[in-house]
């Protein structure tokens, strides 16, 4: 069964139309690039899949379950199994670097002797450790965009969404950066990364949606794409 | 919710506090200022209460008895009055209390003394002073008063003279006078007091407002709404019993200072001996009062980010 699946999903904001008529199904462990350019729509499949906005017409499904329909519970159990990457990262600005992250595990209830675990442990993965007690505004943006990703995986998602995770960073970090989100898909959890960047979408050679106006322009699993 | 759950979201709440640091220093000032306001409005009503009850107390009605009316005549008379219910209280004053008291009175005027001491009788009236229980009910009491020959064993005029008449007005104006002050002062304390919630309730809804992205990336990650509104609730708290605690203390200062001129205008007790002899009292209702109106609204204004 497909992990996130849409079909004929339709989104309007007033007279705009950000998603049209958009199917397409996404498998477990999948890294797929959503590829377009600014006002595509690709932030919009994103906040459907969140459940943050609701679809004009057709569906949206987590697991084959409708997300429109989900109870507040079952969408909080939704998100909880999926991480989240944003372009401004949205880092909790009050924050130690290990604060941002042990709080997405704290919210979900785990127990201190498993953040103090889990905590170090993503924190290598994103090469953070020696900014452990550092606060979000002391990091650069590269800095700050790994602790996202490490907060976004702490809590080991089965689905994780990049928003243009690469847009703020200079091309060291970006590279960096999209190595990361490799490496974890690599560990079994399933990547859909919004980007605009076309070197990004070179570097992954994976399965890439072009998206148009709010259309799928091109599907294509060997990463072919329009720009 | 469990314990660590708790403890977590307490904790939270009193980070954000320690680290906005202007911010709380922001709110606590405003909480301070609007219950220092609320505290002072209660001092100054306990004075103006209690000038109200004093200038009552002084509206009254007196029977004058006939000079030769036998004591138990009075006594008689006095149970019957204390009968009704629209009296408060009858106080007696013999001929004898009536002229010392008059002699007290004058003690530093001889020219007074002597002329007493040439008459052979006493001149004074025994007398009843009847407070009434309100001040619509000097009417009926004096009524009761002129009917004397409800005393079914002496159908003879006893009283003398009633001088509710001779100062009606006088008494009902200030009646009047008196009633609409502690009205006034009463919904001018509720004013203040609703007037100071407000403010407070904007200030921490521009918090919360600055606060939102932070709430927005809480639910992104799936944070229940408890976990997100509690550590909010708990800063509300704070700022509240913090600004309680200040005001309290400031208000130490200003009545002491204010004092004197109170006493000397109301010629009554000043707002200092009030704030100690209530200080507890005090202390609790600005606690109480601050605490609740940051923690609600913290609860209302985190509120709308949590609706979907």
């Amino acid at each position: 069964m497909s992990i996130v699946s849409f079909d004929g999903a339709t989104k309007y904001y007033g007279d705009t139309v950000a998603a049209q008529d958009v199917s397409f199904e996404i498998d477990g462990g999948e890294l797929v690039t959503l590829v377009g350019h600014s006002g595509s729509g690709k932030s919009t499949l994103f906040k459907l899949i969140l459940g943050e906005e609701g679809v004009y017409s057709g569906v949206v499904c987590r697991g084959g379950v409708d997300i429109a329909g989900m109870s507040k519970r079952e969408l909080i159990e939704h998100r909880r199994k999926t991480g989240v990457i944003f372009q401004d990262f949205r880092l909790l600005p009050r924050k130690t670097v290990y604060e941002n992250i042990s709080f997405a595990m704290e919210a979900l209830g785990y127990d201190e002797k498993q953040i103090e675990n889990d905590v170090p442990y993503v924190l290598d993965l994103v090469d953070l450790r020696h900014k452990v007690w550092a606060f979000s505004q002391e990091l650069s943006g590269g800095e700050q965009q790994r602790v996202a990703i490490a907060r976004a995986i702490v809590n080991q998602p089965e689905l994780l969404l990049a928003d243009e995770p690469t847009g703020n960073l200079d091309p060291v970090n970006a590279h960096e950066v999209i190595n990361i989100l490799k490496q974890i898909n690599k560990l079994g959890t399933t990547v859909i990364l919004a980007t605009h960047d076309q070197s990004v979408v070179k570097k992954i050679k994976k399965r890439v949606i072009t998206l148009v106006n709010g259309e799928v322009a091109l599907d294509d699993s060997k990463g072919k794409y329009i720009l | 919710m469990g314990g660590t759950q708790i403890k977590r979201t307490f904790y939270l709440g009193l980070v954000n506090v320690v680290r906005n640091s202007f911010v709380s220093f922001s709110v606590i000032f405003v909480m301070t200022v609007s219950l220092f306001i609320v505290g002072f409005s209660l001092l100054f009503g306990q004075v103006m209460n209690d000038v109200t009850e004093e200038l009552r107390d002084k509206v009254d009605v007196t029977a004058y008895f006939v000079t030769d009316t036998p004591e138990g005549q009075i006594f008689a008379f006095r149970d019957r009055l204390e009968e009704l219910s629209q009296v408060q209280e009858v106080l007696y004053v013999s001929q004898e209390i009536a002229l010392e008291e008059y002699r007290k009175r004058h003690e530093n005027d001889p020219d007074i003394l002597h002329g007493l001491d040439i008459l052979e009788d006493n001149p004074f009236r025994a007398r009843l002073s009847i407070r009434a229980q309100q001040s619509g009910d000097f009417e009926s009491i004096v009524r009761f008063l002129q009917n004397e020959d409800i005393l079914s064993d002496n159908p003879t005029t006893v009283i003398d003279k009633i001088d509710f008449y001779q100062n009606r007005q006088v008494i009902m104006r200030l009646a009047s006078v008196v009633g609409t002050a502690s009205l006034l002062t009463r919904v001018i304390i509720a004013l203040l007091i609703f007037i100071s919630c407000i403010i407070v309730f904007n200030i921490i809804r521009l918090i919360i407002y600055l606060s939102r992205e932070e709430i927005k990336v809480m639910r992104l990650i799936g944070a229940e709404d408890w976990y997100i509104r509690v550590p909010f609730l708990v800063s509300g708290g704070i700022y509240g019993f913090v600004g309680s605690i200040l005001a309290t203390v400031f208000l130490y200062p200003i009545s002491y200072w204010l004092s004197p001129a109170v006493e000397r205008f109301f010629e009554g007790q000043g707002l200092f001996s009030y704030y100690v002899s209530e200080f507890f009292m005090l202390v609790l209702i600005l606690t109480v009062l601050g605490v609740f109106v940051g923690i609600f609204s913290s609860y209302l204004s985190t509120q709308r980010y949590l609706d979907d």
